[in-house]
This record gives C-alpha cells, sequence and structure tokens, in this order.
C-alpha cells in the first residue's frame, strides 16, 4: 500500500489500519504519526474545504487554501459553540425548516430534500434526519438553555465505536496489568448507568456496546428504559436558563410538546426508583460475574455507595471492568471515591477516559495516570486569550483544542472550553502519543461562569422537566 | 503582589494580626488578611447602649462628619486611598484609567447637597433628627423617628462607589455597620475606614463602622454572625448563587435588603432614523449606555430593542446603526469605558459562532476583543444575552416599539429610552413587567444615589420606624370603656 493509501486508509478506518489492536495505536513512533496526521489533515482539508459552507466561510476569511504543517490548522478550529450558534427561538417555536438550513452549513450531507412536512418536535425532526439522510445527529443542552447538534453521519457513529472498542483492549490492560487478560471473544454483563436510548454521544455508539461487548441484549440492563427525549432535554436546560434569569412566566412550551404528555408521564414513573430497581434486579444478581460498569462518575460512586451500605464488597469477578467519565457532573463527591467504587466493584483500578461529543476518540488513563490521546486526534493546546497554537514540545498548559481526523462528513477541527496540559514527551508507561495531566478544568469554571455543556448532567434535570412539563400540561 | 496585607477595621481599630491568605478571584492576585474566625466575636456590636452617642449628634453634625470625610477623600492627599487604588490596579475588574477616574470622584458622594438629598428623599432628615408628631384620624396622636439598625453590608466589588455609598447611609441612618469587603475590592471600604480612624479617630461615626474579609459562603463562620442577636439587617448586593446562599440566614428578626443581580435593556423608537444627524446622536447615546464603566455595572445596556423594523429595509437601517454604535464606542473617552480587562472566554466562543451564522446575525467588531455589536436578523435576543459583557451589545429589531416590554422581566433594573415621548409611554407600561427604572437614553450609568434603587428606597429600609403613640379617653375612647350592645362587641369608634 503506497502512502497515501495508507493515509486514507489510517483516517477512514483507524480501528482497521492498526488491525484493532489499542497497543499499536499507542506505540505508533512519533515521526511516523506526525506524517500521517499532516498527511491526514491535508486530505480532510482538501476534501471539505468547499463542500461545508461554515468551513469555506473561515478559510476564506483566513485566506487559507492549502495546509503545510499541523499549526496552520489552528486557524481553522472552530469554537465549541458553532454547534448551537442558531436562535434558540427556532426550537421554541418549531422552525425546523431553518434549522435544517442552518445544519446543512455545518456537512457534507446533503438535506435539501429532507421533507419536514407535519414536524413539531425536536425528536421528530432528527428522526427524520436519520430516516431520510445518513446523518445521526449528536446532541447535548448546557445549562445556559441551549442544545447543540453535532452532525455527524452513521458511517461516523460505526467508525467511533469500532475505536473504542479497539481502544478499550489497551485500556483494560493499563488498569489491570496483572488480572486477567480479557479474551476478546469473552462477553461481559454491561450495565450502563444513563438511558437506554437517546441521541448524546454515549447512546449513539450504544447498539456497539451491546453488540460487541454484551454479546447479546440479554446481557445489558441500562439505568433508565426507554428513550431520552431531546425535548424533554431542551425543555429541562430552558427551565434551569429561565428560573435563573427571572423568566419562568414567559417560559414557552409548544403545542406538540403538551401533546406528548402521556408518553412523558410514562416515561418518568420509574426514574425516581431506577436505582434501587436496578441494584435489586440487576447488581444482586451479577455478584461473581464479568461486568462492564460504566457511566459517569457521579453516577457509578452512586451504585457503589448503594453497594457499601447493604455490605457488599468484590462482588464482580476478576476481569471486570468499571469505566467512568465525564466528571461528576456538579456531584461533590468523597475524596475516597475511587476507592469505594474499587472496594464494591473489586477491581483494582477504574478505566477513565478524557473525551468529548464532539472527539471521536476515547482518551484512556495509562498506568502513570496519563490520558494518552488517540493517533487520529490531532491535539492543539492554545494560548486561552489569542488563539495561537503553543509549541508542540514540552509541556504545554492552555486551551485544548483538536482536530478529529475520523471526521469525514463534518469539519473534525475544534476549540474546547478546557484548560489541560499537555506532556509531549515520552510517557514512562511506554506509549508514544502526547498525553494530558488529570487535572482539567472549564475556563468557564475558572472564570465564574456557569455555561457547562454535558450530555449527561441532563439526566438528572430530565425528571423535573418532565414532572414540570406534566404539571403544566394537567388538564 | 502576593504581600497584599488587607487589615480589619473594628470600630476604630485597625486589626493586622493572624494574617492568613486569601486567593483574590480568578486565582490572580491573592492578599493577607486577619483570619477571620479570630475577629469574628469582635465583629457584632455587644454593648447597644453604645449606640446612644449617635443620637447625641445632630444630622448637621453628621453632615458636617461626611463633607470632612469627603475633604479627607481626595485622592492626592489620602495615602490609604492611593494605596487601594494601587492594588485594585491589579485586582479589579476594571481598568486602570476608569479605576482612576471612579476613585477621584468618590469625593463628590460626600457633598452636602448630595448628603442631604439623599437623607431628605428617602427618609426625611426631621425624622432623623427628632420624633414628629400627628394627630391621627382616631384622636391618638402619634410621634414618630427614624433609627438606625445594626446592619450588615455585604457589597459588591464593581465599583468602589459601591463601598462609600455604604459608609455614607450608615452614617445617615446612624446605624452600626459590619462591611464585608468583596475579593475584587478589598480594600476600597478598608480604606475609607482608616480614614475616618485617621481624621476622627473617637468619633461615634468612626465607632460604628467594622470592615473586614472572609470569604463568602464560609458556612461556619457565618452561621454565627449572621443572627438577629448580632445583626437587625443584612445589605446584600450581589450575584444569583451569593444571594441565594444568604437567603438561608434570614428569619425573624433578620431583614434582608436585597440589591438582586439586574440587567438593564434600551429600547429605541423609530424616530432614531428621521435623519442622519438623530442617527449619529442615538448611535453615541447607545454606545454610552453598553460601554460606560466598561458594562460591569447591572445598570448598562446590553439588550438594545430597536423599532428598525425587520423586514430587509429595517434590518439594513439596523445594521447601519449597528455600525455607528461600535464606532461611537471605540471613541468614548479613556476614563469612562476602555477595551476589557478580561474578556469572558466564553462569549468570546460565542461570538465567533455567530459569524458562522450569517442568516441570523451580523457580528460587528469583536476580533481583537475590544468589544462587538451583535446585530440580530430575527426579533431576538442571542441566547446568552446574560452574558454580555466587556463591552458587547445585542441590536434587537422589532416592529413596534412596545414590542420591547416582552424582554422585560424582575431582572430588568434599568431602561434606557430614545425618544422622551416613547418614554412616556414605556413608563406606564414597563413596571408591570418588572422593569424598574426608566432613563434618557445615554444616561444609564450616570446614576444619582438618593433616587430609587431596585424598586426600593434602601436607605428608607434601612431605618427601624419607631412610633410612640399617646392617647387620652377624652379623644380616643379606650378599650376599657368598651361597650356591651345587645350582647356583642361592637367596635366603637369616635363620632
Amino acid at each position: 500500500m503506497d502512502f497515501s493509501n495508507s493515509v486514507e486508509f489510517f483516517i477512514n478506518d483507524p480501528a482497521s489500519y492498526f488491525d484493532h489492536s489499542g497497543h499499536a495505536a499507542q506505540h505508533v513512533p512519533p515521526d511516523e504519526l506526525y506524517d500521517l496526521q499532516l498527511a491526514g489533515l491535508k486530505k480532510r482539508f482538501s476534501d471539505l474545504r468547499d463542500r461545508i459552507p461554515v468551513l469555506t466561510a473561515v478559510a476564506d476569511k483566513a485566506n487559507i487554501h492549502e495546509i503545510t504543517k499541523l499549526d496552520d490548522a489552528a486557524a481553522l478550529l472552530f469554537p465549541h459553540t458553532v454547534y448551537k450558534s442558531y436562535p434558540i427561538s427556532l426550537l421554541e417555536k418549531s422552525r425546523f425548516d431553518q434549522l435544517t438550513k442552518w445544519l446543512s452549513r455545518l456537512t457534507t450531507v446533503d438535506l435539501t430534500n429532507v421533507d419536514l412536512s407535519g414536524i413539531n418536535t425536536i425528536d421528530d425532526w432528527l428522526e427524520a434526519l436519520e430516516l431520510q439522510t445518513e446523518l445521526r445527529v449528536l446532541n447535548s443542552s448546557g445549562t445556559s438553555g441551549t442544545m447543540s447538534f453535532l452532525p455527524r453521519t452513521l458511517k461516523e457513529c460505526n467508525r467511533h465505536f469500532s475505536t473504542i472498542r479497539m481502544s478499550l483492549d489497551d485500556a483494560a490492560v493499563a488498569a489491570d496489568p496483572t488480572g486477567e487478560r480479557t479474551a476478546a471473544d469473552e462477553f461481559y454483563h454491561l450495565v450502563y448507568l444513563g438511558y437506554a436510548e437517546g441521541r448524546g454521544g454515549i447512546q449513539r455508539v450504544l447498539k456497539g456496546f451491546i453488540k460487541y461487548i454484551a454479546g447479546s441484549e440479554e446481557r445489558f440492563t441500562p439505568l433508565y428504559q426507554g428513550r431520552m427525549s431531546s425535548d424533554v432535554m431542551f425543555l429541562a436546560a430552558r427551565m434551569r436558563a429561565a428560573t435563573a434569569r427571572g423568566e419562568m412566566l414567559t417560559l414557552n412550551i409548544s403545542p406538540a410538546l403538551k401533546a406528548r404528555r402521556a408518553e412523558f408521564e410514562e416515561s418518568q414513573k420509574n426514574v425516581g426508583t431506577a436505582l434501587t430497581k436496578l441494584f435489586n434486579e440487576t447488581i444482586e444478581n451479577l455478584q461473581g460475574k464479568r461486568v462492564f460498569l460504566f457511566g459517569t462518575t457521579n453516577h457509578v460512586y452512586e451504585i457503589a455507595r448503594e453497594g457499601l451500605s447493604r455490605g457488599l464488597k468484590h462482588v464482580f469477578a476478576p476481569g471486570s471492568i468499571v469505566h467512568t467519565g465525564g466528571g461528576a457532573k456538579g456531584a461533590v463527591l468523597p475524596s475516597d471515591w475511587e476507592e469505594q467504587i474499587q472496594e464494591f466493584s473489586g477491581v483494582p483500578k477504574l478505566i477513565n477516559s478524557y473525551g468529548m461529543s464532539e472527539l471521536m476518540s476515547a482518551n484512556y488513563l495509562c498506568e502513570r495516570d496519563r490520558y494518552h490521546l488517540q493517533p487520529w486526534l490531532i491535539p492543539f493546546v492554545l494560548e486561552p486569550d489569542e488563539g495561537t497554537p503553543l509549541p508542540r514540545e514540552g509541556v504545554q498548559t492552555g486551551r485544548a483544542a483538536f482536530f478529529d481526523l475520523a471526521a469525514s462528513a463534518y469539519w473534525g477541527g475544534f476549540v474546547s472550553g478546557d484548560e489541560v496540559t499537555i506532556d509531549w514527551t515520552p510517557c514512562k508507561c511506554g506509549r508514544t502519543t502526547p498525553h494530558i495531566s488529570k487535572f482539567v478544568q472549564r475556563y468557564s469554571d475558572k472564570k465564574g461562569g456557569d455555561d457547562k455543556i454535558s450530555c449527561a448532567a441532563a439526566d438528572e434535570a430530565h425528571g423535573s422537566a418532565a414532572d414540570f412539563l406534566i404539571s403544566a400540561t394537567a388538564e | 503582589m502576593t504581600n497584599l496585607i488587607g487589615s480589619a477595621f473594628i470600630r476604630g481599630e485597625v486589626v493586622t494580626s493572624n494574617l492568613i491568605n486569601f486567593g483574590g478571584r480568578d486565582g490572580q492576585v491573592s492578599f493577607r488578611s486577619p483570619d477571620p474566625d479570630t475577629i469574628i466575636d469582635r465583629l457584632p456590636l455587644h454593648d447597644l447602649t453604645a449606640l446612644k452617642p449617635l443620637y447625641d449628634l445632630t444630622f448637621d453634625d453628621i453632615v458636617d462628619y461626611l463633607v470632612e470625610l469627603g475633604h479627607h477623600m481626595e485622592l492626592s492627599k489620602n495615602e490609604f486611598l492611593q494605596e487601594s487604588l494601587e492594588y485594585s490596579y491589579a485586582m479589579s475588574d476594571m481598568t486602570p484609567s476608569l479605576l482612576d477616574r471612579q476613585y477621584r470622584a468618590l469625593r463628590f458622594l460626600f457633598t452636602e447637597d448630595a448628603i442631604r438629598e439623599a437623607a431628605d428623599m428617602t427618609i426625611g432628615i426631621k425624622y432623623l433628627e427628632g420624633w414628629q408628631s400627628v394627630k391621627m384620624h382616631d384622636g391618638r396622636v402619634a410621634s414618630i423617628r427614624a433609627f438606625g439598625s445594626r446592619a450588615l453590608h455585604i457589597v459588591a466589588g464593581n465599583s468602589p462607589v459601591i463601598s462609600a455609598l455604604s459608609v455614607i447611609r450608615n452614617a445617615i441612618t446612624r446605624s452600626d455597620a459590619i462591611i464585608k469587603s468583596p475579593s475584587n475590592d478589598p480594600l476600597t471600604c478598608l480604606a475609607i475606614a482608616r480614614t475616618m480612624g485617621k481624621m476622627a479617630p473617637d468619633h461615634p461615626l468612626t465607632k460604628h463602622i467594622a470592615v473586614a474579609y472572609w470569604k463568602g459562603g464560609s458556612e461556619s463562620f457565618e452561621q454565627k454572625l449572621y443572627r438577629p442577636s448580632n445583626i437587625d439587617k443584612l445589605i446584600a448586593w450581589g450575584g444569583f448563587s451569593s444571594l441565594r446562599h444568604v437567603t438561608k440566614y434570614i428569619q425573624p428578626g433578620l431583614e434582608l435588603i436585597s440589591l438582586d443581580p439586574k440587567r438593564s435593556a434600551t429600547v429605541i423608537g423609530p424616530e432614531a432614523f428621521v435623519s442622519e444627524e438623530i442617527l449619529h446622536d442615538v448611535a453615541i447615546r447607545t454606545a454610552t449606555d453598553i460601554a460606560a464603566l466598561n458594562q460591569l455595572g447591572c445598570v448598562n445596556a446590553r439588550v438594545v430593542y430597536v423599532a428598525s423594523g425587520t423586514d430587509d429595509a429595517g434590518l439594513a437601517r439596523l445594521d447601519k446603526l449597528g455600525e455607528l454604535i461600535y464606532l461611537a464606542m471605540q471613541r468614548l473617552p479613556q476614563s469612562i469605558s476602555t477595551k476589557a480587562k478580561h474578556f469572558d472566554p466564553n462569549l468570546r466562543d460565542n461570538i465567533k459562532a455567530l459569524r458562522t451564522a450569517g442568516d441570523f446575525y451580523h457580528v460587528i467588531g469583536g476580533e481583537s476583543d475590544e468589544g462587538a455589536i451583535i446585530v440580530s436578523h430575527t426579533d431576538e435576543p442571542v441566547d446568552f444575552y446574560p452574558s454580555l459583557s466587556g463591552r458587547v451589545g445585542n441590536l434587537v429589531p422589532i416592529d413596534d416599539a412596545l414590542d420591547a416590554v416582552r424582554g422585560m422581566n424582575s431582572y430588568t433594573q434599568t431602561v434606557g429610552v430614545y425618544p422622551e415621548s416613547l418614554k412616556l409611554k414605556l413608563r406606564d407600561l414597563v413596571p408591570l413587567f418588572g422593569a424598574q427604572r426608566l432613563v434618557t437614553l445615554g444616561y444609564a450609568t450616570s446614576g444619582n444615589t438618593s433616587l430609587p434603587q431596585d424598586a426600593i428606597e434602601p436607605l428608607r429600609r434601612m431605618v427601624k420606624w419607631i412610633v410612640d403613640e399617646r392617647a387620652e379617653p377624652e379623644d380616643l375612647r379606650p378599650h376599657w370603656l368598651d361597650e356591651v350592645v345587645s350582647g356583642t362587641f361592637m367596635e366603637v369608634t369616635e363620632t
């Protein structure tokens, strides 16, 4: 295979390129990786420059027609807010025609002929896009009352899962080098501490987890059955923002949402007791079995606390995996939360990854407690105010930005809201990729702001929003 | 700058012992200040008879004291203020040229006219000065006097004026104040108190002010201090979460005077587009309301509703006004407005994103954090409008100027209006939706502290209205002579 073919192979199917070896992906010699990344970036830029209107505008403004080095892309990174840059009233007024037009400027997928007749809710709109196009939009809500829409395609979602599956293998070894090597053909009992269905980052890859990690639906249990409605998620975010802004009186609930009251009531029935139910019906029965438990840190901690209060310790079989991530979502955890989870589950070390919805990459903690970036991710550390890239060497602290080479139908370059410290020197664990310190903080927290973009924090708010909707629509 | 020592001032005494470190906001500048736990017992006034000397003063004495204090507030002669200003350059969200002007202007708050106006407008000097008798319709004679209270002030740090105002209000009302300095302005109030201590160390007004710093939200500390046995009133300026936090201490005997977080708005009528000359005038006025004091105040304009019309011609008119406002903003005097000291990185991201959504927004400026005008091309403000800061305004087109009321709620403090005729229409309407102050366009940030604020009169709320009722049986039939009519008690009124 010549270099140009290998570059295409690398960016379009990273998991196969590394022969599904997470170890191989993390041990590419740095020089070779630089060449691969630069060639991949050039390829993406030349393919997408004139096909994604927003990118065209940004590149025109920056007068960039060619990429010669990785840092050239710094001027082309989108702010993470681009995916929510539409006027929020379009959602409140169900103007899905205009929203579709807005979204079409961010993707190569042709949306001109999408039939939107009769579409009145976000759920229906996203479903229409799924039925009529290859888009599988990811959405999330922030505390400012906005909702972001990332136009990922089905192909990209599958690509994403295949890389997670590959990377997990390496992460499991890092977490438990002395433990039993997990055989790829052996399945886990999969417990996910969130909604079974929905359009968040995790839910878009959940089917892959069920198929390849649980092996079948029977070995899969979510905390919440059913679908997390994007409309209720949006309503929850609006309520939160309206409360803080003194605007509850003027909060609009569309008639279409009111009409779905019965559906929300049904979905909310069991939310309050979900944790106890999960414990009684699933966790208790999984004692001594090989389990893959994953969720946000606060949820996993809740499970451990419940278990320890029932006197349960070291409940899962050796080789089990407990995967946390996404932070505590505002919950305050005791300093020994990690030890408590280990004591309850019996796993010697938790698997933890740094990532975000916008990236098709799970970047796992190594034996040295460093998050290693996956090779198809080009990291940038930006000077936080000016946005200029800091040198790609030594140890650098600044605003994290990435170019995700795995993105092929939207622009993979974006600037996050996180302050990170990246170390470009070799890690003692032996992996060759740049690595990030465990201490990541959001600039909005640092500057005293309150806007957190998150997919999972909405889980908690979800209940109260549905309750509000039920009472607001009561006859 | 980390060796900055913020002492405490407790009723005439400067305390510099048991210093501990406190981080400034954003972790930028830290300072040392007495460990709050070591002074908590001395902060509240325990001996209530100590309040008595305040009532030996006449109101003229109080005015004389404050006027003299005003003379001592001359920046060039006051080492405490100079030191405070020096450190504020690093700690304040304001830029040096704005701080210079604010510090130089502090003494104008202490003029006789300003003090008398504030007292007379909101309380009435005669009620502060003594008992005022009034014969009531039922025959009794009531004597009413306004007494001071023991108040704890949680002041905001976005302007040094707030600290000075708290000191003045405490003196006018013959109150006892514990003032909690804000972390972004830990020295101004202390400098004023130390000036009082140097000027008149044994004066009763000096003896009834305590200034200290503790971290807002330190629960064990606040629980001990925020009690009815220590204070009568809690005067809180501040943000949503800090006010939320304070409300848990409110109980019978401890009253909250809340100067809530607020936002302000602007309404511009179609008359703005009558001529080029008027449009330029409207632009500089709007620019001033947005950018004066670097948009750090609640009084600053953020969302500007403009009756430009929402059709293409209307949007073109609005874009033009936006360009003019942007240009005018860049030309404001440096003593009034500069490029922001810290530009909110989230806001920067949001503005950057809007540039990519050209169907809905036209963004003017903002490329180098110098401020920006976001022109909405729909009739809605941007969703992140509460975070507009660093001289960023959002122009929103409407068809009818009265449509602007839908953007008003109880968080709306000031509404700048052009022209006056529109203000006369709006003033009967916007209060129903929650707005609290209407002002001629261009004057939003030029306040008079004697006037009501946030729909209350803080000075009036700070005093306790005490009544002495005198009644004689021949004037007012006493209850002991009540008559039983037809076997039931009847209300007996004077004839």
